[in-house]
């Protein structure tokens, strides 16, 4: 079985078949990279990701390994209906695997399964954002994700006028 | 033996959570990963909401707001009064670019083999993108065909006599060379789109005039919801020669007359058209309607407007504005509370007036004055009484005295009784119409 080791920017090593590693597009291309310009076919590709530490990166390998069957989906699917593989059915062993992580958990995840182009964990956890601001009044979302009005004077006005061209009833 | 796709070793003992790297936060999202999640919010009302969560937010939203159709919300399910009227994508073509990863759906009015051969109308609705980008590598499902926009203007665009484009991220770079390209269209419908206008400065543009040359004879061109400077651009362009024009909300800057095109520079216009008029586009006060007959749709027609249209009306055979949310309500002049205060405005648009559409709030405004209706409208030729309740036919002459009307207005020919009934989401539409015959 051919291998990889892909390292986390914190320096722990996971040695992780080709082909599920492969799942990931940016894996992908870093293995395909490597095959290209190395001399030796047996040598065992060594990918160093310096923006993912090992306990995000183990989470993100963790759910690799559990969806290694599903399909893979096309980066820009989502983006004409508005809604992923999030909406076509989450299962349950995905709510398992979400329900006990906090929210900068979350948010380290949904960047790293941004950066290493994981389309369907990227559609499950930004999902689980949008249930979290669903509902919630503008306040409530500022506290949560601690964000703060950087609208001047009139300028927030403005923009609903600007945009009102959007709003068509 | 392990199975092919499985992590194979896990470090034994994970590196101690580093605090400074566990502070991510929403601000540290990038742009693609807030679309992603505005995406998956349904209702547009909330994505109107959030929008004043922070200015970032809000730019974001806007973006996610103008790629999507109200097909796509949750509210659009609740408030869709007739599903007859949607138009599906089908079939469907994949328009965009791998870097913008654009999608776009393309919606021929007959089936895409006889659609492109000979190719004479086009009805695109793009949800995002770069006019003159490649077609991106997107894997085709059944059904679905893919024709890049660029080659598509490049190929078929002498053969193209109607465009209808919408979208609002549809961007024109350099509109004067997309109209170059086709040579003959003669109707264009724009909605939701924008556009930096000409920039001579671009050294891939040719000069104007030389562009101004190649330019189609449009004929019909239909704007709604579109940047102010598009707009400029393609009145401008092609205002001497269009026979029909309809404008309805368009944005970002005062509806003036100043912005537009000197009426005189509208040779050929035969039949003009305003509708669905909004705030935004007509800075300053304004009459605003709520018509709760037709699906509650706000409606706004104009002082500024009606003011705009004296102009155009001495050269037109009757004066409409279109209320395009109900095609029942077609063609007639739908009276504003206001309307008609200034003498002007009486004086030079009444007369032309040969359909009438009032409420019952004008109907008190007008105290039934017969007199005043018979003095200000002589051409009139048709009445349309809206938004009554569930009536008969018989309650109908009663209640709106219809035998009166025809005895004081002898210029109207016919009288239409409209009312709606309800079931639940669906409002649906009634008319009774009587002709001076019948009494």
């Amino acid at each position: 079985m051919a291998l990889v080791r892909v390292i986390s920017s914190d320096g722990a090593a996971f040695l992780v078949s080709q082909r599920l590693a492969k799942r990931s597009g940016k894996l992908k291309t870093e293995i395909e990279t490597f095959r290209k310009s190395s001399d030796n076919s047996e040598a065992q590709p060594e990918i160093r990701i310096v923006t993912i530490r090992a306990e995000i990166l183990r989470l993100v390998l963790q759910w690799l390994q559990q969806h290694q069957n599903d399909p893979v989906l096309p980066a820009n699917q989502n983006e004409q209906d508005g809604r992923g593989d999030a909406e076509m059915g989450q299962s349950q062993w995905d709510r398992d695997f979400l329900a006990p992580m906090d929210l900068g958990i979350v948010m380290e995840l949904i960047l790293a399964a941004n950066h290493l182009e994981v389309k369907g964990l990227l559609d499950i956890t930004c999902k689980l954002v949008e249930s979290k601001i669903t509902g919630r009044t503008v306040d409530e979302i500022r506290t949560a994700f601690k964000l703060k009005s950087d609208f001047k004077g009139n300028e927030e006005e403005q923009t609903r006028l600007e945009n009102r061209w959007c709003v068509e009833n | 033996m392990l199975p092919s796709g499985s992590m194979v070793a896990v470090p034994a003992k994970l590196p101690e959570a580093n605090k400074e790297l566990s502070r991510f936060g929403m601000e540290d999202m990038p742009n693609e990963v807030l679309h992603n999640i505005f995406h998956k919010v349904e209702s547009k009302h909330e994505l109107l909401t959030f929008r004043k969560v922070c200015r970032r937010w809000a730019s974001n939203i806007s973006e996610v707001l103008g790629s999507r159709t109200n097909l796509q919300y949750s509210e659009w399910k609740l408030i869709t009064p007739k599903p007859d009227i949607i138009e599906y994508p089908v079939p469907k073509v994949m328009v965009g670019s791998s870097t913008r990863r654009m999608i776009a759906d393309v919606m021929f009015p007959h089936r895409l083999s006889s659609a492109l051969n000979p190719f004479p109308t086009l009805s695109i609705s793009l949800v995002s993108i770069d006019i003159f980008t490649n077609p991106d590598d997107y894997e085709l499902k059944p059904g679905e065909s893919k024709i890049g926009f660029r080659p598509l203007i490049w190929n078929h665009g002498t053969n193209l006599k109607v465009l209808h484009i919408s979208g609002n991220a549809f961007t024109l770079p350099r509109p004067q060379i997309l109209f170059a390209n086709l040579p003959n269209l003669k109707t264009l419908k724009l909605k939701h789109c924008s556009s930096n206008p000409v920039n001579s400065s671009d050294p891939e543009s040719s000069t104007e005039e030389e562009e101004a040359k190649k330019f189609p004879i449009l004929r019909n061109l239909t704007i709604r919801f579109c940047k102010m400077e598009l707009a400029n651009w393609i009145l401008k362009t092609f205002a001497p020669t269009l026979e029909s024009l309809e404008l309805g909300c368009t944005m970002t800057k005062p509806f003036t007359r100043e912005n537009y095109p000197e009426p005189d520079s509208f040779q050929n216009l035969k039949n003009f058209k305003i509708f669905d008029f909004k705030e935004a586009s007509c800075s300053g006060p304004g009459t605003w309607i709520e018509m709760n007959n037709l699906g509650k749709v706000r409606v706004n027609l104009f002082h500024g407007p009606l003011k705009f249209l004296s102009p155009f009306v001495s050269r037109m055979k009757e004066t409409i504005v279109d209320f395009t949310y109900d095609k029942k309500l077609a063609n007639v002049l739908l009276l504003p509370a206001d309307a008609g205060k200034s003498e002007d405005e009486r004086r030079i648009i009444y007369p032309k007036v040969s359909k009438l559409c009032t409420q019952p709030v004008n109907h008190l405004q007008l105290q039934w004055d017969l007199e005043l209706i018979t003095k200000s409208f002589p051409n009139l030729k048709l009445l349309r009484l809206a938004d009554y309740t569930e009536t008969t036919r018989e309650d109908a002459i009663v209640t709106c005295d219809i035998p009166a009307i025809f005895k004081s207005c002898p210029q109207i020919q016919t009288i239409e009784v409209l009312y709606n009934t309800c079931i639940p989401k669906y409002l649906l539409y009634h008319c009774h119409t009587f002709t001076r015959q019948d009494f």
